[in-house]
């Protein structure tokens, strides 16, 4: 979506107006659930994750200035409430560790993996799995990059660090995704 | 098994990774998700901004009329302060009207008290205002 047509879009949403709301809701609430299915690998929690963040974003249309585009806005609220998320597990039942070891197993289980239909393909499962290896930030932003399609300037909205650190991170980590994959490192 | 594995991975190069990776965003969100958004969509509980678009924009109109209001007010005490209202008092007037005139200098001559037509003024005789006249360059 062009600025101008964003700009349009966020005063009709502003002026109250309903066509606006679903257009933004068909443009990227895909996006929106794939960045937090890949976050979490657990699909109910990124359905409830993708609701609460485009009631965030309702919520905070005022306070939307257009520096950063509409998706970018709305992977930093998601990118937000996913980090809520965490946090209040971390707090109820110490799962820090456990957020990988559940996506490991989630790519087994098909049933609440929201890329069960990926995993099925060979190829993407190893990807996958590799993926899995990489820290946390390393992830974050081949998440970002690759499979979002969001540029450096964009991520660097999402991540608030400068736009060389992170085409550093990216960098390293596609590097050490080639070498998981071509088993160069075992981890 | 393992072998095929490895062949299958052995040849990732960059720009086959990085295609792999893109096919990744292939993820389908439930059908159910986009009609529960449309569901939620608010209603907007403040018919204002509907009806008189405009009335969202009086309290940020009356936060920058008190800012600058009180901007005015500080600027203009500043310049009282420093520049001040005061009556001078009789004495200071007194000085400063005797400071206006300059004072008697009977050394002092002027073109049209000496009366010498197109010569030079300056009193070859005196003194003053050089004690020596061949510094004058006479």
């Amino acid at each position: 979506m062009r600025r101008r047509e964003e700009r349009q879009t966020i005063r009709q949403l502003r002026q109250g107006r309903r066509d606006a709301y679903e257009a933004i809701i068909c443009r990227h609430y895909a996006a929106i659930y794939r960045f937090l299915a890949y976050l979490t690998y657990d699909s109910g929690l990124a359905e409830e994750l993708t609701q609460e963040t485009f009631a965030a974003a309702w919520a905070g249309v005022d306070s939307y200035r257009g520096r950063a585009s509409l998706g970018t806005w709305l992977h930093r609220i998601a990118y937000r409430k996913f980090i809520d998320a965490k946090r209040g597990l971390e707090r109820d039942a110490h799962l820090k560790d456990r957020l990988k070891e559940h996506a490991r197993e989630a790519l087994d289980a098909d049933a609440s993996n929201p890329l069960h239909r990926l995993a099925a393909d060979e190829e993407c499962r190893l990807v996958q799995e590799a993926m899995l290896k990489l820290e946390s930030s390393e992830y974050l932003v081949v998440l970002l990059h690759y499979i979002e399609g969001l540029s450096f300037r964009e991520m660097t909205g999402i991540l608030d660090e400068p736009v060389g650190t992170v085409k550093w991170r990216t960098s390293r980590a596609l590097k050490r995704l080639r070498q998981y994959l071509t088993g160069g490192v075992k981890r | 098994m393992r072998n095929g594995k490895e062949q299958k991975t052995s040849d990732t190069t960059g720009r086959s990774l990085e295609c792999r990776l893109r096919r990744l965003a292939d993820v389908e969100p439930p059908e159910t998700l986009k009609a529960r958004l449309v569901q939620a969509i608010p209603e907007r509980a403040d018919e204002s901004h509907r009806v008189l678009p405009h009335l969202r924009w009086y309290p940020q109109a009356w936060d920058f009329g008190v800012t600058a209001a009180a901007a005015v007010v500080i600027i203009g005490l500043m310049l009282m302060v420093n520049y001040g209202l005061s009556v001078p008092s009789q004495a200071q007037l007194l000085e400063d009207t005797a400071l206006a005139y300059p004072r008697w200098d009977q050394n002092f001559f002027s073109p049209d008290q000496n009366n010498t037509g197109g010569e030079k003024f300056w009193p070859r005789e005196h003194s003053w205002p050089m004690t020596n006249q061949s510094e004058m360059g006479y």
